[in-house]
């Protein structure tokens, strides 16, 4: 798994070390848990996003809309080596503040990165609603020609549903391999945030094809 | 009631000139050991590819640690380019045998790798025992479940961007090895993590 940063505690240690008692387990297993902290960290994404700091998140998908653009001519993969963690990386370098009373310093600055990334995580939405309808637009623009025969815009909208389902499940998985330690928080937000990236990436080379 | 038994499958011979005629388009999955029925002397075998990916992967590790796996990655692919270089095999239904072929290749090596995975998660699922939060091991299986829909429907879609043409068949089959393969690097990344 990539890692934010320098991190403690492989998956492998043993994962007993509970700061917190754990959670009540909720009726509907995962995906509520899952639901109800991506609810959470939309909830703080729209507390980022709310003014002053709107310029902001809109400065981070400016600039890494650039990074994306400038890189992509020399492939997918250079453009994500360039750009993915460039909000991320320098923002979890950032100095903490006092940690709050009842956090430890690790759990300060796991909150942090956390924090990090969904902020970059944002950035990525942003990018891919701004990227998805001239995606789109060429894939119906391609099936109104007389001599194509597929539906590619409904393929392509099936295609991202089932990425959406199998971001969602792949990201439960890394939260769920750090079982109670709290950096199973960072883990997920890691996640998050590169799956999307990834696909943001992706799906922003395919347009313009043909 | 069974017919006798041929020591290698054949295809019915109207079947066998549809096909080098492109007339006949494959599903883009096609069944595995597709790519070895009637092609067996051009396209090289699925366990043959899979030894040399597996050397070519050894080498990239070798070279340096291979942090970002961009040598890893440039393993992709390049048994479909020796096969699809072979003049024989220079047609739509040659290059769709011979990108399936390293599909099937991934594909074994992602089996090979979900194993370890699996038990990996089960041992720390084991470890932590009822705590109350979501166990790895069903959520492995669950996002592996979720991944194969993915790329079928994402292979849908590049074979339907590829228009009405014979074409299309090789599009949904280098899509099916690009994204087998990336997954195949992605589980032999979180073993390489996991001890």
């Amino acid at each position: 798994m990539q890692r934010l940063s320098r991190h403690p505690a492989p998956p492998a240690r043993p994962r007993a070390i509970a700061r917190r008692a754990p959670a009540p387990r909720l009726s509907r297993g995962p995906t509520a848990l899952m639901l109800a902290s991506l609810a959470l960290a939309a909830g703080l994404a729209a507390l980022f996003a709310a003014p002053p700091a709107r310029a902001d998140a809109i400065d981070d998908s400016r600039f890494i809309g650039q990074c994306v653009e400038s890189h992509l001519s020399q492939g997918t993969a250079a453009a994500e080596a360039a750009c993915l963690g460039l909000i991320a990386l320098p923002c979890a370098e950032a100095p903490l503040g006092d940690p709050a009373e009842d956090q430890s310093p690790t759990q300060a600055r796991e909150a942090a990165e956390s924090a990090c990334l969904a902020r970059e995580t944002a950035a990525w939405d942003s990018l891919m609603s701004e990227w998805w309808p001239d995606l789109l637009a060429s894939a119906v623009s391609l099936d109104a020609r007389d001599d194509r025969q597929s539906a590619s815009s409904d393929a392509l909208r099936r295609a991202q549903r089932a990425w959406e389902s199998f971001a969602e499940a792949e990201c439960g998985y890394a939260y769920a391999l750090w079982g109670r330690s709290d950096f199973r928080n960072v883990a997920k937000a890691d996640c998050e945030m590169r799956t999307l990236a990834r696909r943001a990436i992706q799906l922003r080379g395919q347009t313009g094809l043909d | 009631m069974s017919l006798p038994r041929l020591s290698r499958p054949r295809m019915p011979p109207l079947a066998a000139a549809l096909t080098a005629s492109g007339l006949i388009a494959f599903g883009i999955a096609g069944p595995p050991g597709m790519a070895a029925a009637d092609t067996s002397q051009r396209i090289p075998a699925p366990s043959v590819m899979r030894t040399a990916i597996e050397a070519c992967l050894d080498a990239a590790s070798a070279a340096g640690g291979d942090a970002d796996g961009a040598g890893a990655r440039s393993c992709v692919g390049q048994e479909t380019s020796a096969c699809i270089d072979r003049p024989e095999n220079q047609t739509t239904t040659g290059m769709m045998a011979c990108a399936l072929a390293e599909r099937d290749a991934w594909d074994a090596l992602l089996n090979l790798w979900w194993k370890p995975l699996r038990a990996h998660a089960l041992k720390l699922d084991e470890a932590s025992g009822d705590t109350g939060f979501p166990p790895a091991a069903p959520m492995l299986q669950e996002a592996q479940r979720a991944w194969l829909a993915f790329r079928d429907a994402e292979c849908a879609y590049d074979y339907a961007l590829a228009g009405g043409g014979t074409i299309r068949q090789v599009y949904g089959a280098e899509c099916q090895l690009r994204l087998t393969a990336a997954r195949a690097l992605r589980f032999r990344e979180r073993l390489a993590a996991a001890p």
